[in-house]
């Protein structure tokens, strides 16, 4: 369900291609604090097993990036992803979400941000942790 | 979402995380997500909808407040 075509797979080779550094890809499986049930295809998805596979397609198109995998027995927001030092995605990125997986592996392996020099200013002034989550689905 | 993740790649103290509102829809409910992408910061939902860097960034300091 989440594997990628030729073309897909092609165009996210491409974006891969420029990467400066290595990034590391960090998946954890374990049961979800509130399971839910989603039919595709007339099929119950199971997310941990989609995402492994995605991950492991998505993983093999550069040699910069590398996947470990791990599994708890602990509930939680599995599956979780974390690209580079700290990237997360918690859940599977399907559909239009994979642009923000392949995103966060471009970002993660760029040598110098690409926000403006206003933008860095402002953040330097944040003098405490502050958690950003942005809530996605993937159509 | 990438700007979020732009911020937390140049600031030690922002952390980002994308979360897939159908999986997590018992999270969604409790932030009152009823759109998307909606942004959440330190637990509490702050607006819904794509915005500029710059004004992604006032955002993210005024929440800091």
């Amino acid at each position: 369900m989440s594997r990628l075509g030729e073309r897909e797979q092609q165009a996210v080779r491409d974006l891969l291609a420029g990467l400066e550094h290595d990034v590391p890809v960090r998946l954890v499986l374990g049961p979800e604090e509130t399971p839910v049930t989603v039919i595709v295809a007339g099929r119950d998805i199971d997310f941990g097993a989609e995402t492994r596979a995605l991950l492991e397609q998505v993983t093999a198109l550069s040699d910069r990036v590398t996947l470990t995998v791990e599994e708890t027995t602990e509930r939680g927001r599995w599956p979780e992803i974390t690209v580079g030092d700290g990237l997360r995605y918690h859940g599977l990125p399907w559909g239009y979400e994979l642009s923000t997986l392949v995103g966060a592996i471009v970002e993660a392996g760029k040598a110098t941000t690409t926000l403006s020099g206003d933008s860095l200013t402002a953040l330097a002034t944040l003098r405490r942790p502050v958690e950003v989550e942005v809530f996605v689905t993937p159509t | 979402m990438l700007l979020a993740y732009r911020c937390a790649l140049a600031s030690p103290n922002v952390t980002a995380a994308a979360v897939e509102a159908t999986e997590f829809a018992a999270d969604a409910d409790r932030h009152g997500v009823v759109s998307v992408p909606a942004i959440v910061i330190d637990g509490h939902l702050r607006y819904a909808g794509a915005v500029p860097e710059h004004a992604f960034v006032q955002r993210l300091l005024a929440a800091a407040e």
